[in-house]
């Protein structure tokens, strides 16, 4: 019974690092990349509310 | 989001929208995350095979590739529409539910297109953020009947606050001071022209002009330095209307509505145009971090919304070798969707997309105004 459920722990681990590898392969989505062969891809994150180009603010805003 | 890898739930994972945008890209759209991923035809076609496969077992059987490389294969394409499916949590935006007590240190009027708006800010700072850009506008004091919109905007404990007619819009942490500018002026161009601002398809980080004799309209992206602002004053002074600088508002209708916000100039470009705004030398400057900023006020026009369905990626390039040559659609829509706002109901995601699927892309690198009027002129001649 540990046995078995060592295994699966096992199992779990390498399943949960494949998946976690995967996605730190493609958390760097700052241009295209390659999955594999497969092709390529980028994901793109609109703004979440309407903004103006950060242009820094006046001398004083931050003081 | 998904519990067990080997199995998928295509309701979770499967992009809602999907449109082909060139010959070998396409667009697809996340429900979930209102996220957007670009992706090519073959990669396409392996993550429609994930999603109706429907497992691991399945999809491997249904490879004639290596099986442990097919299973990496299946980890790698539901990793990646999981990722896509994940919001990404904009911290600077903060969901506050009570505003606290403030104080008003000035009001100014402004008189927009025959419409008063007041701005009320609790000190220089926050003043300075908004008003520089519609300074032209400021108008003596009215009477409170006449008053359309009443924003207010003030900073407590390192908070920004905007409220319009004492309702609360936006509260952000004070760095994203860009945001209280972008919802502000969205707002109040919504305002002036009547424009309920959940019909807007986006609003986009572009300046669009309109050409005065063919009527064609065209916004032009790039990133922050590109040199849009600068192009468009350029194009002001040469048979081009402004209709927006940096925030262009996209309608249902796929016009991009009139932006007031006068144009914003660097002293670095004050050389290039000093011999079209010789006024330029003697407008406020506004001190910034990264030096002065003037506003040039659009030249007056009778035009308040213009279709739009070309975009011009501009880059000024003082030594390089100047360009103007077709561009794929998703190099296009690299550059503009991150830096954008896209609204998230999958009825404007529809619409977008379409918007996107139809654009005429093209590429403008250049360092004299001549070279620029010639190649825009090109576009839609009558």
């Amino acid at each position: 019974m540990k046995t078995k459920k060592s295994n699966n722990s096992h199992e779990s681990k390498q399943e949960t690092m494949t998946r976690k590898e995967a996605l730190e392969k493609m958390g760097k989505y700052g241009k295209y990349a390659a999955l594999t062969a497969l092709g390529t891809y980028i994901l793109l994150s609109p703004k979440q509310a309407q903004a103006a180009s950060p242009e820094p603010p006046g001398t004083g805003f931050f003081d | 989001m998904i519990k067990n890898t080997n199995i998928l739930n295509r309701n979770l994972l499967a992009p809602e929208l999907s449109v082909r945008l060139d010959t070998d890209y396409w667009l697809l759209w996340f429900k979930c995350s209102n996220q957007y991923s670009i992706v090519s035809n073959n990669l396409k076609e392996a993550l429609d095979r994930v999603l109706v496969t429907g497992s691991k077992a399945q999809y491997t059987h249904s490879q004639r590739v290596d099986k442990k490389e097919s299973e990496a294969e299946w980890d790698m394409l539901t990793a990646y529409l999981d990722l896509c499916q994940t919001p990404k949590i904009d911290s600077e935006i903060l969901s506050v539910k009570e505003v606290p007590e403030y104080s008003i240190q000035e009001c100014v009027f402004l008189d927009i297109l025959g419409r008063t708006i007041v701005l009320e800010t609790d000190d220089d700072s926050t003043k300075n953020l908004l008003l520089p850009a519609l300074s032209v506008y400021e108008c003596p004091k009215q009477e409170e009947k006449s008053i359309a919109v009443r924003f207010t905007v003030f900073r407590k404990a390192g908070i920004i606050y905007l409220l319009k007619d004492s309702q609360l819009i936006r509260a952000v942490q004070q760095d994203a001071y860009h945001i209280i500018q972008g919802t502000f002026i969205t707002q109040l161009l919504c305002s002036i022209q009547h424009q309920n601002l959940n019909s807007l398809l986006g609003c986009l980080h572009a300046s669009t002009v309109v050409n005065q004799n063919t009527g064609h309209t065209i916004a032009l992206i790039g990133n922050s330095g590109s040199g849009k602002s600068t192009l468009t004053a350029l194009l002001a002074k040469h048979g081009y209307s402004v209709l927006a600088d940096d925030i262009s508002a996209l309608t249902e209708a796929y016009n991009i509505l009139y932006n007031p916000n006068g144009i914003s100039i660097k002293s670095g470009a004050y050389d290039i145009l000093k011999e079209y705004y010789p006024e330029l030398m003697n407008l406020k400057p506004y001190k910034t971090k990264k030096g002065l900023i003037s506003y040039l006020s659009p030249p007056t026009s009778q035009l308040y919304q213009s279709p739009c369905h070309t975009l011009v990626l501009v880059n000024y390039s003082p030594k390089g070798e100047e360009c103007f040559e077709p561009l794929e659609r998703h190099e296009a829509l690299h550059i503009l969707i991150p830096e954008s706002w896209i609204s998230p109901t999958p009825e404007h995601a529809k619409a977008f997309m379409d918007w996107c699927s139809h654009l005429e892309c093209y590429k403008l690198t250049y360092h004299h105004i001549d070279t620029a009027l010639d190649r825009l002129a090109s576009l839609h001649k009558v």
